[in-house]
């Protein structure tokens, strides 16, 4: 029986016709984002995002939001960082690592300026200096508080003006100490503390 | 002739409404305190990701301006309270000795945060995605993130990223509630998508 004798038969095959490149259009939009995976060179790993899936940006994801908005600039992380700094383009903040109860971060000197002033600074504090070194691009600082809990310092020069500072506090760490000895660290280097956040302060 | 234009009609109604409701499922729900939110998710798709098991606390990153005068060990103990919570309802224990996977995050604010740069901050001794420098994603806003990593191959399996602008001027409590909200919407993908 010939199609022309069922018209409906007809036009059931071309409505079946018409899903299949959809479908397999489906598909290759599937294709494409894996090939997009790799392409952004995030290999064995695929990305998501909020909204749709497979993008290597980020874009604001709440949907009731009007999409032509844009994400605003000035969030309140911003806001307040432009307003507190005097320079109009503040400078980048300390990246702070606290990892197996060790607390690291920069500081913008040399080794030989860091050690010298982590070495006046401890005794400020109240801590009891037990020994130092400073051997060439490494530096060490043992000190210990009134209630015998053992301090370490070290220092690894990272470049002329750059030194990553490491310290210890006791066996399990303290990260409120550390953040404490680090910033008074960097206030006595005689620079504006621009990038170390303060403890006692707000959280987020 | 009327059957064959229902049964298209069917067809292109389902294959619109999967493709709405796959959508929906990837939409970020509202957060207090938060506005503009987004999610982004990097998963290791070689491998099967966990149901339950064993952790610990992994790196902790913290990028956020002086002038915030942040105490990081207070909102250190809220994330990890946080993380907690979540991942115990997920079927995760923490476990000091030997634990299965790592659990660490981030938390940055401002527009110098780079993908590249959290990464270097987790050192030699994990295994990151092989990220393009020219593709890295540079976090415009507050961005928190946890990273799920294998504690044994150290190699990164899952990682979650919710990108925001934070409001600062919020209470204690609301500050906690916005933490636990904001990890509770970050797992909410984790181990799925």
């Amino acid at each position: 029986m010939s199609f022309a004798a069922r018209p409906g038969r007809a036009i059931f095959l071309a409505a079946f016709l018409l899903l299949v490149p959809l479908l397999t259009g489906c598909g290759l939009i599937l294709g494409t984002t894996v090939v997009a995976v790799g392409a952004v060179g995030v290999a064995g790993y695929t990305v998501y995002k909020a909204g749709e899936g497979v993008v290597n940006t980020v874009v604001p994801g709440d949907s009731e939001k009007p999409a032509e908005k844009p994400a605003e600039p000035e969030t309140a992380l911003a806001k307040e960082a432009t307003q507190t700094f005097p320079n109009p383009k503040p400078k980048p903040s300390t990246a702070v690592v606290y990892y197996h109860n060790e607390f690291r971060a920069q500081l913008d000197c040399g080794i030989e300026q860091a050690y010298a002033t982590a070495n006046s600074t401890l005794p400020r504090m109240a801590l009891v200096i037990n020994g130092h070194a400073l051997n060439g691009a490494a530096g060490e600082i043992s000190a210990q508080t009134v209630e015998d809990v053992p301090i370490v310092l070290k220092m690894q020069s990272a470049g002329p003006r750059s030194t990553m500072l490491s310290i210890r506090v006791g066996a399990n760490g303290d990260l409120k100490y550390s953040q404490l000895i680090y910033n008074l660290i960097k206030d006595d280097l005689g620079r504006p503390a621009s990038s170390s956040p303060a403890a006692g302060g707000q959280e987020l | 002739m009327i059957r064959a234009v229902s049964f298209l009609c069917l067809g292109v109604f389902l294959l619109a409404s999967g493709c709405a409701s796959r959508q929906a499922r990837q939409s970020v729900k509202p957060i207090p305190g938060v506005t503009n939110a987004s999610l982004h998710i990097l998963v290791d798709h070689t491998r099967r990701l966990p149901r339950s098991g064993t952790f610990d606390w992994g790196v902790c990153f913290f990028q956020i301006p002086s002038e915030l005068k942040v105490d990081l060990a207070v909102l250190d103990q809220r994330l990890h309270e946080a993380l907690l919570q979540e991942l115990n309802k997920k079927g995760f224990t923490q476990k000091k000795q030997q634990p299965d996977y790592l659990v660490g995050y981030a938390v940055a604010g401002g527009d110098n945060v780079n993908e590249l740069s959290l990464d270097a901050a987790y050192g030699a001794d994990l295994v990151m995605p092989p990220l393009d420098p020219s593709t890295a994603i540079r976090y415009q806003q507050g961005v928190l993130i946890v990273d799920i990593v294998d504690a044994r191959k150290k190699r990164l399996l899952w990682r979650g990223a919710i990108t925001a602008g934070i409001d600062l001027n919020v209470n204690e409590e609301q500050k906690q509630r916005r933490i636990r909200a904001a990890v509770a919407e970050l797992l909410r993908h984790f181990p799925k998508v």
